[in-house]
């Protein structure tokens, strides 16, 4: 019986294709053993908390048409819950339904394209099973769209910032919580309880933390703060096809380290957050 | 491009001229410049269409021979932190018909002569500005050196050292052994500092120790080799200098002085058919 190759798969977030380096499905099913009095050993094994699944993606973003920054952005964007019921996610055939976004990360660096990790999790069973690609999604064009550390600019007021930044990482944790009743094995609702955003900048400057709670605004930078990434052929075209934006403004900076290593210059890092 | 004959035309040692910023440099024996594009293939499951782009940083990879044939070490100047320009040209006086590249900083200088050789030089450079054919207008350094370039004149009258006019100098070695060969190596570490949107770095630093290799082979006449437990508790030392004459009249071309070198390597070698060989290497750390 021949193999499924990983060229000949479906990765769909919302019907939609995205990049994948790596995808993956991890099934998890509390138990917890049952003793019993007049028994050594246990009697059996017995439910202890939801089932759940956990979709894992390390993909390239694209400028356009990235589903996963869609749904963050939806998700960020909530003033209630009630109506949100997650997404349809398909890997090589195996389908999770109402998933929700626990983890969106963005990772930019010099001469690189940039990196993205999401994690989705569902509190429903699965369906399908492995199973050859039998849509026709056109990567052409994404593949076209992915944004690049030669083109990841952080700006204030609509002017680029001057002061050179080495790295930037951009990461999302929500947190949702199941709603479950007696007599059913499935959440009859999923709400969203927090997120929290985290901002880190490496830079050559040292940013001193001079009180709890300092907000990044007139700390690391006067004004405003945006973060965008641009597809790296707007080096050639100078045409901006579009940008995956991160507003930074009313963030606090939580943690400032100095790094001094071998055959590098001496680094700082800055971590900002923001909860929601 | 064809020529008056009617035949693809070819390009041929007696029309490459080469220029370090916009001085000729004499004696190059051979150039190699290697462009390497960054590209990566972008691959993903569910691939069915791979695209090329960029996931690390341009650089250019140059490499060149050069006999020590004149009074001027042209690369000398660049061991430091200064980069430089170089352009190949068809013609002197047109410029920008060049092949070359900007912002070269020098990565590996090794100066070696055996017996029965002309004291060469090579020098391995890594470009973090262009590469390839470089326009006029890419910067006002590229736009001065053009035009300076177009009155450069030659050095028609070369310096030729030989091996017997080369005088090296360690410890008393030499004046008691015959001298074969020698082979120093300077190798400097160079990292371009790149933040994020742009491609270009805003600097390239200088990753310190500078590591000085230099190795000598000699006929054994009256040599005492050191232990192998002598390191760390007794090493070898010594201040080595190395002038480069000419070999018509002595006069001075080119001097190599490195004080404090220590004995790293030594390796004996007889066999029926020649002389004990001696090869030693000796190594200085250079810091800031």
């Amino acid at each position: 019986m021949p193999v499924t190759w990983y060229d000949n798969i479906d990765v769909l977030v919302s019907n939609s294709g995205i990049l994948a380096t790596n995808a993956s499905i991890s099934q998890s099913n509390s138990l917890t053993p049952a003793y019993a009095i007049g028994k050594y050993w246990a009697v059996n094994q017995i439910p202890a908390g939801p089932m759940k699944s956990t979709f894992s993606f390390s993909y390239y973003p694209t400028v356009t048409g990235d589903p996963n920054y869609d749904i963050l952005n939806n998700i960020r964007g909530l003033t209630d819950d009630v109506q949100y019921s997650g997404t349809k996610i398909e890997i090589a055939g195996v389908t999770g339904y109402n998933c929700f976004l626990q983890s969106y990360e963005i990772q930019s660096s010099p001469n690189n394209l940039v990196k993205a990790s999401t994690t989705y999790e569902t509190y429903v069973p699965l369906s399908g099973q492995i199973t050859s690609k039998t849509g026709s999604t056109d990567f052409y064009y994404l593949n076209d769209r992915i944004p690049h550390g030669w083109t990841t600019y952080i700006s204030s007021s609509g002017n680029r910032l001057i002061a050179p930044t080495y790295d930037f990482n951009y990461k999302f944790n929500a947190n949702w919580e199941p709603v479950y009743i007696i007599g059913q094995k499935t959440p009859i609702e999923v709400h969203l309880m927090g997120g929290v955003e985290e901002m880190a900048f490496v830079r050559d400057s040292f940013t001193h933390i001079q009180f709890s709670g300092e907000e990044v605004t007139g700390a690391f930078i006067t004004g405003d703060w945006n973060i965008e990434l641009f597809n790296y052929r707007l080096i050639a075209t100078q045409s901006n096809s579009g940008a995956l934006s991160f507003d930074i403004s009313g963030a606090k900076i939580v943690n400032t380290k100095l790094v001094a290593d071998l055959n590098n210059f001496v680094r700082t890092s800055t971590e900002v957050k923001r909860y929601y | 491009m064809v020529n008056e004959l009617g035949i693809l035309d070819r390009y041929r040692r007696e029309n490459q001229y080469v220029f370090l910023n916009s001085g000729q440099i004499p004696g190059i024996q051979s150039i190699s410049m290697e462009n390497d594009f960054g590209t990566s293939p972008v691959t993903f499951i569910g691939l069915n269409y791979v695209n090329l782009a960029p996931n690390q940083p341009q650089e250019g990879r140059i490499r060149i021979e050069r006999l020590i044939i004149d009074g001027t070490d042209h690369f000398k100047p660049f061991t430091g932190n200064s980069g430089f320009n170089m352009y190949i040209l068809k013609d002197q006086h047109n410029p920008t018909d060049n092949y070359g590249f900007t912002s070269g900083y020098i990565i590996n200088y090794s100066t070696k002569c055996s017996l029965g050789q002309i004291p060469s030089s090579e020098i391995g450079i890594i470009s973090f500005g262009n590469l390839g054919m470089i326009p006029s207008g890419e910067s006002a350094d590229t736009s001065g050196q053009f035009i300076n370039i177009q009155t450069s004149s030659e050095i028609r009258n070369p310096t030729i050292p030989g091996p017997g006019s080369a005088v090296l100098t360690l410890n008393n070695d030499f004046n008691v052994n015959r001298l074969l060969s020698y082979d120093i190596n300077i190798a400097i570490d160079r990292k371009g500092i790149y933040p994020l949107g742009t491609r270009y770095p805003i600097s390239v630093e200088t990753n310190y120790p500078i590591d000085i290799n230099v190795s000598f082979t000699f006929d054994l006449a009256n040599y005492s080799g050191y232990t192998i437990r002598d390191f760390p508790g007794n090493p070898k030392t010594g201040n080595l200098i190395l002038q480069i004459n000419n070999f018509n009249n002595a006069g001075l071309i080119q001097d190599f002085r490195f004080t404090g070198v220590t004995l790293v390597n030594e390796s004996y070698a007889t066999n029926v058919d020649g002389n004990v060989i001696v090869n030693a290497r000796y190594r200085r750390l250079n810091v800031r």
